[in-house]
This record gives structure tokens, sequence and C-alpha cells, in this order.
């Protein structure tokens, strides 16, 4: 088929051509610039305090009346009248209370887990929302007051947020598709994995990245625990090849692999450094390494796990999986390998974390949006749902 | 369950070209030959059905552009539209399927065609809009724009966040069906509007279940593709149907 045009039907073409030409040259990384992860936060738009919520790439209001987390009389919007509500896409981070162009310091951010007076660094994931704050006064500033590291996968950022102002400190690139970050013991440096086969060592005393280790493209970073001592960090990598790669700390160099089955993600290390627990979200088991040898000893039938949790001790292991139902977290005695307690939580229970004083496990429920909260003293579960569209994926403490 | 893989990116000097910009620009030029090769065949002046589309796809463009905007959040919209603007770039394809459709209608009213001969086009469109539709949603599934439910399924995608299903491979892969059954079926002669209706009763219903795959609860916008599409696409087939009731019975009776 030969076509002739006029020259106006030329023309045509020529725009759809250059149509052509925008699509290919502009279109978006979408896999790393705009999704899942909804996100809530306060703007002044025409000069009212506003919750606003992100879904994907789209923002929307949720109200500027008051609701059970969110009250506007906390916010002044006189100095600010319209600070932009923040898609995903164009910032690095979500304007925390007290920013220049956030809203005023005085109030934080509608948040699941109870306020407390000091800070148990954790093992982070991307956080639904940022730590909370409590709202009713401002509090003395002074250098107790503890940092935050937060991954922000979609930017690929590490943002480090100070607590007291409550602010973004600094916002740090990473390697692309940055998932979870662990400090060494002595506060010196954060290790942050890259899904895109790297890991980040980040100086904390001057907030820069000291060294990218590349791993073998074979290898995708997910979870990274980090040996009591310093000395050794373990990572999983999340593909079909699996694997835990054991990284020295002072030559930054790979020096172990340890074979795993295929899509190992959560890592965590007991207390005494002895061991190492290996989740599978895909898989049915939880496989135990002794750090020493690098070698299994033993798995625990549990489907679909994810996270684990130690108690100070290291006596008791809390891990989540998600079920058929409902998700539930198992107690474990590491000692046994028996099951002490199975808890019920809401559905697809990703990341737990345990409380200073072994009182209490929080629970992100991702396929519900909520957090569980379980009373270790009682033995009480209690889910509150958080409300629009939350899917929290992490989780912290702020004590 | 199959393994995720990041978006493939090139480099063009100081250009980086994402596969799903390729795939989007390739699913619009094979979608145009396709239309301009069956019109040609059914004897339709290509250039004429070359403007026609033209207008179509500057319509569908522009709507899918600003029902972005306007459907995503009409109360911001309403109080400050060029905050939703600055806020809600994308696409969205109720827009985008509801103007071109809409576009198509008028041009053939503009240029005083027939409503058969308006149909004609259409069906030449719908006809050759899975195939385009297609390649475009092969884009999207690199991309992994679309992601969906959390899940273990075996078409689920092993995402570094933890696996969940890839709604434009889900997407992707019933059109390669579409496809195929849409050249099976050409096979043999059809009535006008018969590929526009069957379109818009299988595309569409098939929308309106992917959406109770989207992580959000099911959106009445989300869903409004698919039930525009089906719901048009159902009259169409009805009519067809009606249409052929009447011949039948206007034939006399063979002794």
């Amino acid at each position: 088929m030969t076509i002739r045009l006029s020259a106006s039907t030329k023309f045509m073409a020529a725009g759809i051509l250059l149509s052509l030409g925008w699509f290919v040259l502009e279109s978006c990384d979408c896999d790393t610039t705009g999704f899942y992860y909804d996100d809530f936060w306060v703007a002044c738009v025409a000069g009212k305090p506003t919750l606003m919520a992100s879904s994907g790439s789209s923002v929307s209001t949720v109200s500027t009346g008051p609701l059970a987390d969110f009250s506007p009389a906390n916010y002044d919007c006189k100095k600010d009248s319209n600070s932009p509500p923040r898609p995903r896409a164009s910032a690095p981070a979500d304007l925390p209370p007290g920013t220049s162009s956030g809203p005023s310091p005085v109030a934080g951010r509608p948040h699941a887990t109870p306020a407390a007076a000091a800070y148990l660094p954790q093992q982070l994931r991307l956080l639904p929302f940022l730590p909370y704050v409590p709202p009713s006064a401002t509090p003395t500033c002074d250098s107790s007051f503890p940092d935050v590291l937060q991954t922000d996968q979609l930017e690929g950022l590490l943002t480090r947020i100070t607590t007291c102002p409550f602010a973004i400190k600094i916002t740090i690139p990473m390697v692309p598709l940055p998932l979870q970050v662990a400090v060494t013991p002595d506060g010196s440096t954060a290790l942050v994995t890259s899904f895109n086969s790297a890991l980040n060592f980040v100086n904390l005393a001057t907030n820069t990245v000291s060294f990218t280790l590349m791993t073998d493209p074979s290898i995708n970073p997910d979870g990274i625990a980090i040996s009591p001592d310093g000395t050794r960090a373990y990572i999983t990598s999340f593909n079909t090849n699996g694997g835990v790669s054991v990284i020295e700390l002072a030559s930054r160099a790979i020096i172990a692999t340890i074979p795993t089955n295929a899509f190992p993600q959560g890592v965590e290390i007991t207390p005494d450094g002895s061991q190492l627990w290996v989740t599978y979200p895909l898989g049915a088991s939880v496989d135990i390494f002794d750090t020493l040898t690098n070698t299994r000893v033993t798995g625990l039938n549990i489907g679909q796990s994810v996270d684990v949790a130690f108690n100070s001790t290291g006596t008791h292991a809390y891990i989540t999986s998600s079920g058929t139902g409902s998700g539930l977290v198992t107690e474990i005695d590491t000692s046994t390998y028996k099951t002490l307690n199975t808890y019920a939580v809401g559905s697809q229970p990703v990341d737990i974390s345990i409380s200073y004083a072994d009182q209490f496990l929080v629970v992100n429920n991702y396929g519900e949006g909520s957090v569980s909260v379980i009373d270790l003293g009682k033995n009480a579960v209690v889910t509150t749902q958080l409300g629009g569209n939350s899917t929290p994926t992490g989780i912290s403490w702020v004590h | 369950m199959l393994p995720y893989y990041p978006q493939p990116v090139f480099h063009l000097g100081p250009f980086e070209i994402h596969a799903f910009g390729i795939l989007a620009a390739i699913a619009v030029v094979v979608g145009g030959r396709c239309i301009l090769l069956r019109a040609h065949r059914q004897g339709i002046p290509v250039e004429q059905m070359f403007r026609f589309c033209f207008w179509v796809y500057i319509c569908a463009m522009a709507g899918a552009f600003l029902s972005k905007i306007v459907l995503d959040d009409f109360p911001a919209f309403f109080v400050d539209p060029v905050h939703a603007f600055r806020v809600n770039m994308g696409v969205r394809s109720v827009g985008g399927i509801s103007s071109g459709f809409l576009a198509a209608v008028v041009w053939c009213r503009f240029h005083k065609l027939s409503a058969l001969e308006t149909m004609r086009r259409l069906d030449i469109i719908a006809y050759a809009m899975p195939l385009g539709w297609m390649i475009g949603r092969l884009g999207c599934a690199l991309a992994h724009d679309h992601r969906g439910l959390a899940s273990t399924s075996w078409v689920a995608v092993a995402f570094p966040e933890g696996p969940r299903y890839d709604l434009g491979l889900i997407e992707f892969l019933f059109l390669i069906c579409m496809v195929s059954a849409f050249w099976l079926l050409d096979r043999r002669p059809r009535p006008v509007g018969f590929f526009f209706g069957l379109f818009g009763v299988v595309y569409g219903g098939f929308r309106i279940w992917l959406d109770t795959l989207h992580v959000q609860p099911a959106r009445f916008y989300g869903g409004a593709a698919g039930v525009l599409v089906g719901l048009v696409g159902f009259a169409v087939m009805l009519a067809l149907q009606r249409s052929r009731a009447a011949e039948t019975a206007q034939k006399p009776a063979v002794v």
C-alpha cells in the first residue's frame, strides 16, 4: 500500500511523529517514580490546613475538617497560605511539620505507633508515615534526641530526619531502589541495600556516601543485618538465585555467600550474633544459619514469612507470616525452636518490631491497612485500622 | 511467580530512553498502520482515514491528560486548577477512550458521513485497537507502572517490595488472546460494527474485572473505562442483533 498524502496531511503526520518523539524521550521511569505506598501529610491549601493523601502518583484531599488523627487547629497557615500539596514525583521526601514550606511545627502527622520517650535504632523499611512526634507541645530539644533514617525507594534516597526539631536534615542519593537500612553498632555508618545490585555505605558524621559496594548483577540486595560486634553485614538477595552475602565491614568486601532458597527477603541476627534467621515471603520455611560456619542449622515450617524480631535477650523470636486468612505472628523459643504462641493479627503482616523492655510488638498489616499491637505481658492483640488508603510497610519506634 | 526485572533503559547521548516510551511509540505506529491497511482494503480513501485518525488521536490524548487532572481530585481542581495541573499530570484511559470516541463521531458528523460509514470507521479502529494496545501494555509490563494487589499467584511478579500482581502484564497477556481471536474471527465476513461491539463487550468486561485487582478499593473512575466501553459495545452488539433479526424477517421463506 502506497500512501500519497497532501501537504496538510503530511503536517498532521509530522505532528503525530513529534508526539511519538515526546513519548520516547519523556516517558517516565514509572517503576521508581510513582506508585504504591500511600501517604498522608498536611498542607495549606487556600489558607486552610488540609489533610492530603497520595496514592500512587495521584494526590487527593482527605479533609479540611477535624478527624480522629487530624486537628486543623494544630496547624497555622497564616505564614504560608498555599504550601503545595506535594506529589511523590516532585520532592524527595515528605514535608514534615516545621519545614519552610510545611505547616507549623506544633503537630505531628497521623500515625499509629504510640509516642514514647527515647529511640531504638531499628532496621527501617520504607515508612508509610514519618515517625510520630507528640502533637501536644513543642518539646525542648537537646542532643539526646535521635535522628531517624528512612529509605525512599521511589526516589532512590536515604532521608535523615531529626526528631527535635522534626525536620528533614538531609537527603542522600542512593543507588536506585534502596530498600532497607541498618546502622552499625557504633553509629558511624548506615548501610543501605539497593535492589539494583549495590550496598551503600553512608558516613553518618558527614552524611555522605563514603563507599558503594557494587555487587555482582546476579545479586539483588534486599534485607540487611549487622552483627552485634559491627564486623560483618549480611544481605539477602531477593531473586531466584537467593543467597545471603556476608560482607566484612573493615574491608567492605563480600567474603562469603551463604546459599539459601529462592527469594530470601528478611534477615535478622540474634542479639548474641550467633545465628542468622532468614525469611521467605514466597516459601514455606524460615531458615536458621550458624554465623560461625555460615551453614544452615535448621529450618522452621512457617510459610510466607516476612520479618523476624528478637526480644532483647534473644530467647524468643517473633515471625510475621501471611496465611490464607488473617496474618500470624509466631513466637518461637530460640533454644528449642518450638512454637510457644501464635498471635492472629491483620492480613498480610509485614514488618515487626519490639519495644524496649520487650513489652510490645508492633506489626504492620499491609493487606488491610492496619497496625496490630501485641501486649506480650497480657497476650492481648489490638488491631487498629489506619484509615484512608493506608498500606503500611515499614515500622520504627520513636521512644 | 514471575521474576522481576527493572525496566530496560537505553542511553542516547544526553537522553535516557525507557522501554515504555519506545513501545508506546511503536504501538501508535503499528496500530495506525493496521488501521490504514484495513481502511484501504475496505475501499476507504487512506488519506481520509489518516485525517480521521489524526483527530481521534489528538482528542484522545488531550482527553486522557485532562481527565487525569480533573477526575483525580475534582474538588481540588475546582479550588485551584493550576495546582491540579501541577500535581495530577498523567493520563487516564477513561478520558482517552471517551474523548476519542466523541471526536470520531463529531468528525464523521462534520464530514456528513452516514451512521453506517461512521460505524465502519469505528469498526476499523476497534479491530486494530487490541494490537496497538497490546504493544503499549507490554511497555506497561516492563515499566511496572500498574502494580496491583499483593499476591503469590503464578502470574504475580516478585517485586522488590514483595510479590504482587502487575496489571499491565495481565492486560498484555489478555490482549494477546484478544488479538488472536480477532484475527481468527476476521477470516469470515462480519457485519459492520461487529468488531467495535465485540471489543467493547470483551475488553470492557475485562477492565471491570481487572479493576478489582487494583491496590485501591474499586474506584468509580477507575472502573469507568470498563463500564463505558462495555456499555457502548453492548449497545452496538444489541443493535447488530436486532438489525440481523429484522433482515431475517424480511427475507422470503425459501421453499
